[in-house]
C-alpha cells in the first residue's frame, strides 16, 4: 500500500539552489493530515522527522511546524508519527514545504510475523515488562493463573501449606503481597481476595499475562513493591477472539474442569463476551499415608460477562460483572457424615466474590496523544474459614476510582500524565471470637513526565501522593527508564517506593494451618520499602535463528515491614513490625533461542538472597529458594498440527522453620533437600478442535510427610506450614478445547 | 562427512516418503490477516496437502502437495468450501455464510 505524498519547496536559509551541495542547510517544513470529519487539513505535532540512517531528528510542533538542519550522512528525509504510514521524501531537490501523512489502515489489526515469539519484551517498553502471549499461557496444564507461570523463571508458584490449598506466588524474592495484581489494569486480588486470587482466574479466558518488574508506574497505585502482574482477557472487541469456544479437561486425582465462553458482535459499536468456569475435585487422595487429604475437594464456579462500547470516534467504555463462588475442604480425612471439628482436623474454607467494573476512555481524534481514562471498580468478597479449631470470616468491601488525563508538552518528546484517584476499602473481620474493622479511605493524584528521545532514551519520572485516612500523608515517587545501546541491546532501570497496609491474617491465612498461637506483639503499622533495580536484554540472530539474553538484578529493602515470626518461638508466632533490616536481593539470567525453526528453548537461573531481622537475629525468609533454574524446550510441527513442551525446573534448598520435633519422624533439618521437578504436554491439533495432554510432576517427586505430627493435630505441636515440595505427586491429565472463529 | 550424512538422510527420506510433491498458486478472495490464517489452518488438513502459505498481498495461496494423492482442482474445491473463492471457482454458499463478517468477500449470495 504506497502513499502519495505533496512536496513542496520552502525557502532555505543557504542561497544555493542545488540540493547536492553540502552547506550548511536548514529544511523547514509542515506535517499536516487530511481530517475526513472537517474535510480540511489539520497539523500534525509531535511527528517524528529525520534524517534516514541517523539518529539526528526533530518533532513537528504544536502546528505542525518543523526546522531541521541538514545531515551531510543522508539525502532521505523520513517522517514519521505513530498510527500513520510513514514518509520517506528525497531531498534531492529541496524545497519540502508541506508533507502530509496518512493513517495507517486498519491499526487494530495489527499482522503479526509468523513466527512471534510466545514471551515477548518489547523494544519499546520503559518498564521491564514481559508479556505471555495465549501460546505461553497454553504451554502449562494451567487450569487457572497460579498454573500459567510454570514455564516462566520469573514467578515461581508454590502452595503455602498443606492443607488449604492456597497458593502464593513469588517474584523478585518476595511473596506474591508485594507484587500487584491487576485484571484489564485494574488492581484486583488484594486483600482477602489475594489469598486465593490466583485460582480466580481461569486459563482460558485470559489473552495475555505482562509482568513488569520493579516498582512500576505510579499511575496504579502506590502498593507494587516488587513488580505487577497484568492479565488480559479475551477481548470480545478482538476479531481473533473465538466466537464460541468450549474446553473440558480431567486430570487422573478426578480433577475435572470446564471451560466456555461465547462471545457476540451486536453491531459496529457494541460486542459482549460471557464467559465460565466449573471445577470440580472430590477424591480422596493420601499418597504419604498422614491421613491428610493431600489435595483438598474443591468446587468453583465463576462466571465473567463483559461489554464493549466503541464509537469510531471519541468514546471506548467498558464494563463488566464478575463472580466466583470456591469452596475447599481439607484437612484430617474423615467419613463423609462426621464433621466433628472436635474430632478430625478439618479446614472448610468458602469464597464468595462479586465485582462490577466499568471504564471510559475519550480521546481526541486530531491529537492522538491526548487521552483520557476513567476507571471505576467496586468488589465484595465473603470469606468463611475454619481451620482445625481456628475460624477466620470476613467480608471486604472496595470502591477504586481514578482518572487519568494524558497529553503532550509541545511535542512527543515530552509526554506527562496527571490524575486523580481514590480508594475505599472496608474489612469487618472475625478470628475466633474477636472481631475487628477496618476502613480505609484513600484518596490521592499523581504526575508522571515522560521524556523520549526518539526511541533511543526514554525517561518516566512519577509521583504520587495519597492522603490516607489513619495513616495521613503517603507520597511515593517512583522513576524508571530505558537506553537503547542499539536496537538490540537495551539497559532499562527502575527505582521507587511502595506502601502498603497489611491484613495480618489475610497475608498469612497458613498460620492457622498449625497449632501455634497467634499473639500481636504490637499494633501493625504500614509496610514501607524501596525498589530498585536494573535489567540488560540484548537480541541477535544465530544465522537466522533469533535468540535473546536478559540479566535483571533488583533489590527491596523494607522500611517497615509486617513480620510473622516463627523463629523465636515454637508454638507461637509473634506479629509485630520491623525492628532491624528486612531486604531481598534477586537476581536473574536468562536466554530464549531458536535453535531451528519451530523449536525454542529458554535457560534460567535466578537467584534470591531474602532475609529479615527476627526478634534482634538476622535470618533467611524461611521457605524461600536462594537458588532456581528453569529449562524449557518448545516444539511445534511446521504445519502446527503438532505442539510439545517440556519443562525441567531445579529448586535450591529452604530455610525451614524446625523448632517442633514430630513424633515419628524426628526433628525437621535446618534446610530443605533441592529437587528436580519435570513438566510435558503435547497437543495434536485438529481441523476444529485441539486434543492436550501431559503430565506434570513426571518424576512423581513428593515432600514425604509435609505435616508434623500430623496424628496428633489437636496437640500444640502440630504444623503444616514446612511445605518445601510438591505435596501431590504426577498429575497425568488431558483434555480438548474446541472454538469457532 | 557433512555431505555423506545429507546424501543418508536424502536417501532415508526418499525412501520413507513416497513423495513426489508439486507446487500450485490459487488466487483467493482472502481479505485479511484471519482469513490467511483460517485458510492456510484448514487446508493443511487437507489430504495430500504438505504446505500452504497465503501472500496477503496478491491473495494467492501457494499449496505444495503430494502429486499421488491429491492434485490443483481438488485443492480449489477445498478452498471453496472453507467459505473463498479459488481461481475462478466460487465460494460454497453454506461455508461462506459461516464466515465471520469481516471475511465474507463481497459478490456472494
Amino acid at each position: 500500500m504506497s502513499f502519495r505524498t505533496i512536496l513542496f519547496i520552502c525557502a532555505l536559509l543557504c542561497t544555493s539552489l542545488a540540493a547536492t551541495v553540502s552547506c550548511a542547510q536548514t529544511l523547514q517544513g509542515k506535517v499536516v493530515e487530511w481530517d475526513e470529519s472537517m474535510k480540511m487539513e489539520m497539523p500534525l505535532a509531535g511527528a517524528n522527522i529525520y534524517w534516514l540512517g541517523t539518529t539526528n531528528g526533530v518533532n513537528s510542533d504544536a502546528e505542525g511546524n518543523f526546522s531541521i538542519s541538514s545531515d551531510p550522512r543522508s539525502k532521505k528525509l523520513v517522517v514519521s508519527f505513530v498510527g500513520y504510514q510513514n514518509d520517506t521524501i528525497q531531498t534531492a531537490d529541496i524545497s519540502v514545504q508541506k508533507i502530509l501523512l496518512k493513517k495507517s489502515v486498519d491499526l487494530k489489526e495489527v499482522n503479526v510475523e509468523a513466527r512471534q515469539g510466545t514471551t515477548t519484551i518489547s523494544t519499546l517498553n520503559p518498564l521491564n515488562t514481559e508479556r505471555l502471549n495465549e501460546g505461553e499461557i497454553l504451554k502449562a496444564a494451567c487450569c487457572n493463573l497460579s498454573e500459567a507461570f510454570e514455564t516462566n523463571p520469573t514467578i515461581n508458584v508454590s502452595y503455602k501449606d498443606a492443607v488449604t490449598g492456597a497458593k502464593e506466588i513469588q517474584l523478585l524474592g518476595l511473596s506474591g503481597i508485594y507484587s500487584q495484581l491487576m485484571t484489564e489494569n485494574i488492581p484486583n486480588m488484594r486483600g482477602l481476595a489475594g489469598i486465593y486470587g490466583l485460582t480466580f482466574i481461569p486459563g482460558p479466558w485470559m489473552e495475555s499475562i505482562q509482568i513488569t518488574k520493579g516498582s512500576g508506574s505510579v499511575a496504579n497505585g502506590f502498593e507494587s513493591t516488587t513488580g505487577q502482574i497484568n492479565i488480559e482477557f479475551k477481548k470480545p472487541e478482538e476479531k481473533k477472539t473465538p466466537r464460541f469456544y468450549f474446553n473440558i479437561f480431567g486430570e487422573e486425582n478426578s480433577n475435572a474442569e470446564v471451560n466456555t465462553f461465547f462471545k457476540h458482535k451486536f453491531n459496529a459499536r457494541w460486542s459482549s463476551i460471557l464467559m465460565a468456569h466449573a471445577n470440580y475435585m472430590n477424591k480422596t487422595i493420601d499418597r504419604n499415608n498422614d491421613g491428610f487429604y493431600d489435595l483438598p475437594h474443591s468446587k468453583q464456579i465463576n462466571l465473567y460477562n463483559r461489554w464493549n462500547y466503541h464509537s469510531g470516534k471519541k468514546l471506548e467504555s467498558q464494563i463488566g460483572i464478575k463472580f466466583v463462588m470456591d469452596e475447599r475442604q481439607g484437612g484430617q480425612i474423615h467419613p463423609a457424615g462426621d464433621n466433628d471439628r472436635t474430632k478430625y482436623f478439618i479446614s472448610d474454607i468458602l469464597n464468595q466474590r462479586a465485582e462490577a467494573f466499568g471504564k471510559l476512555g475519550i480521546v481526541f481524534p486530531e491529537k492522538p496523544y491526548q487521552s483520557i481514562g476513567n476507571i471505576l471498580q467496586v468488589t465484595y468478597h465473603d470469606f468463611n474459614s475454619s481451620i482445625g479449631l481456628k475460624d477466620y470470616k470476613a467480608t471486604e468491601k472496595t470502591l477504586y476510582y481514578q482518572s487519568i488525563f494524558q497529553s503532550i508538552i509541545s511535542n512527543t518528546s515530552h509526554q506527562y500524565k496527571i490524575g486523580i484517584g481514590y480508594q475505599y476499602d472496608l474489612l469487618e473481620d472475625k478470628f475466633n471470637l474477636v472481631p475487628g474493622v477496618n476502613e480505609q479511605q484513600v484518596p490521592g493524584a499523581f504526575g508522571e513526565y515522560t521524556y523520549s528521545y526518539l526511541e533511543k532514551f526514554k525517561l518516566v519520572a512519577g509521583l504520587r501522593v495519597d492522603y490516607h485516612n489513619e495513616y495521613q500523608w503517603i507520597v511515593t515517587p517512583r522513576m524508571h527508564g530505558k537506553f537503547n545501546f542499539t536496537d538490540d541491546l537495551i539497559l532499562r532501570w527502575s527505582g521507587g517506593k511502595s506502601f502498603r497496609v497489611p491484613y495480618a491474617i489475610a497475608d498469612n491465612i497458613s498460620v492457622l494451618a498449625s497449632s501455634k498461637q497467634l499473639v500481636f506483639d504490637e499494633k501493625i503499622k504500614p509496610e514501607e520499602a524501596w525498589n530498585y533495580g536494573i535489567n540488560l536484554s540484548q537480541r541477535y540472530k544465530i544465522f537466522t535463528h533469533e535468540g535473546s539474553v536478559t540479566i535483571d538484578f533488583y533489590r527491596t529493602d523494607f522500611l517497615n515491614q509486617l513480620i510473622a515470626d516463627q523463629y523465636t518461638d515454637a508454638t507461637i508466632i509473634h506479629f509485630y513490625n520491623l525492628r532491624g533490616k528486612s531486604n531481598a536481593t534477586s537476581f536473574q539470567a536468562m536466554v530464549n533461542q531458536e535453535l531451528w525453526e519451530q523449536l525454542n528453548i529458554r535457560i534460567a537461573y535466578k537467584r534470591d538472597d531474602v532475609e529479615a531481622t527476627y526478634n534482634g537475629i538476622p535470618e533467611e525468609k524461611p521457605l524461600a529458594a536462594r537458588d532456581r533454574a528453569l529449562f524449557n524446550i518448545g516444539y511445534e510441527t511446521k504445519n502446527q498440527h503438532w505442539r510439545l513442551d517440556y519443562t525441567l525446573v531445579w529448586e535450591g534448598k529452604k530455610r525451614l522453620i524446625n523448632a517442633i520435633v514430630d513424633e515419628h519422624y524426628g526433628r525437621l533439618p535446618d534446610y530443605s533437600p533441592d529437587f528436580i521437578f519435570m513438566n510435558a504436554q503435547l497437543t495434536k491439533v485438529f481441523k476444529r478442535f485441539e486434543l492436550y495432554g501431559g503430565a506434570e510432576n513426571i518424576l512423581d517427586f513428593r515432600q514425604d510427610h509435609p505435616i508434623i505430627n500430623a496424628d496428633k493435630p489437636f496437640s500444640n505441636e502440630f504444623d503444616a506450614t514446612q511445605v518445601w515440595g510438591p505435596v501431590d505427586g504426577r498429575r497425568i491429565y488431558l483434555g480438548v478445547r474446541f472454538s469457532i472463529i | 562427512m557433512k555431505k555423506g550424512i545429507v546424501l543418508l538422510i536424502a536417501m532415508i527420506a526418499c525412501g520413507y516418503v513416497n513423495a513426489q510433491t508439486d507446487t500450485v498458486k490459487i488466487k483467493t478472495s482472502a481479505l485479511c490477516e484471519q482469513c490467511k490464517e483460517r485458510i492456510e489452518h484448514d487446508l493443511s488438513f487437507e489430504k495430500g496437502v504438505k504446505s500452504n502459505t497465503m501472500d496477503l498481498d496478491t491473495k494467492e495461496l501457494t499449496v505444495v502437495y503430494n502429486a499421488m494423492k491429491t492434485d490443483p482442482q481438488k485443492i480449489r474445491v477445498a478452498i471453496t468450501k472453507i467459505g473463498y473463492d479459488a481461481d475462478t471457482l466460487k465460494a460454497d454458499t453454506k461455508a461462506y455464510k459461516r464466515l465471520p463478517e469481516c471475511c465474507r468477500a463481497p459478490g456472494h449470495q
